[in-house]
């Protein structure tokens, strides 16, 4: 089945830059989702490539919720939303420097070919990003307990880097190209 | 607002399989219910088939996939099986386009899953 195309919105006549800035906070992830698929949407994607564009960025934002501010006791209890503060926290060797705002952003810039999409955090940064799988059969020899997302951030969305400015977060930048085919 | 929900259905005759339907989205956020419950469900009752209901799931992560694995694996060696009942489009084209459609159990309608089940 051909995947279904969807008419560029008019919106999208000249380049556009939107940034938003979300708590850490497992809710997020849904309404962040809703905002993308309208986003890629209304760029003229097909369906299929709809849903990989908010597979990847929702990947890329749970990481951020679940990994990214976890040395500051910033954690998010994934069950029920309560934050968890891991027994002695006091103890935690915190970073030098004032405490960093533990919050996702997201960046998205719409250009005449392409959508990309930048995924800020303030976190752990290199030393902890979850390294994922080269494939789906490393995954299952793994034990299927993870790597998954970064497969598939980096197999859905047509560029992806990973920056670690100052060696203090990450900057996730991941781009999708229009292809005319896909556009009525 | 729910993105979330599992029913539960009671044992079937014969080979006491259960029906599970996860409805709304199973993400990083929401799969950590829906493996709590599947745990406790199995712990409970010894099932050892299950049919998953995703003709009512819109949105499955990473973590979902996982969780669904996890659960596969856990059957099969007890001997059982899990079997996936009519995944939505959406569902479907992401466990197609990963490659999942070779792993998972997946039917289209209840005697086909069944008889999945039984063989």
């Amino acid at each position: 089945m051909t995947p279904q195309s969807h008419p560029p919105s008019a919106l999208w006549s000249s380049s556009l830059d939107i940034e938003l800035r979300c708590p850490v906070e497992p809710q997020v992830l849904a309404l962040l989702r809703c905002f993308t698929k309208t986003l890629a949407t209304q760029a003229g994607f097909n369906d299929e490539a709809i849903d990989q564009i908010e597979m990847a960025v929702d990947e890329a934002c749970a990481n951020v919720v679940r990994h990214a501010y976890k040395h500051l006791g910033v954690s998010p209890d994934l069950c029920n939303g309560d934050r968890v503060t891991p027994p002695g926290l006091d103890d935690l060797e915190l970073p030098d420097g004032p405490r960093p705002e533990c919050v996702i952003k997201m960046r998205v810039t719409l250009g005449e070919d392409r959508l990309r999409f930048q995924i800020i955090d303030h976190g752990i940064g290199a030393n902890h990003t979850p390294p994922g799988v080269g494939s789906i059969d490393e995954f299952l020899e793994r034990g299927a307990t993870g790597g998954l997302g970064i497969y598939i951030i980096r197999n859905f969305m047509d560029e992806v880097s990973f920056e670690y400015p100052e060696g203090k977060g990450t900057v996730l930048t991941m781009t999708k190209y229009l292809r005319h085919s896909e556009s009525a | 607002m729910k993105t979330y929900d599992l029913r539960i259905h009671e044992p079937e005759p014969g080979n006491g399989a259960r029906r599970v339907e996860v409805l709304g989205c199973l993400d990083s956020h929401t799969v950590v219910g829906f493996e709590k419950s599947l745990s406790e469900l199995l712990e409970s009752s010894q099932a050892g088939y299950l049919l998953v209901d995703l003709s009512q799931l819109n949105y499955i992560s990473s973590a979902g996939i996982s969780a669904l694995m996890g659960l596969t694996h856990r059957l099969r060696k007890r001997g059982g099986e899990v079997v996936l009942l009519r995944p939505t489009e959406k569902v479907y084209r992401v466990f197609r386009t990963l490659g999942f459609t070779n792993i998972f159990t997946i039917c289209d309608n209840e005697a086909e899953a069944r008889k999945a089940l039984s063989s």
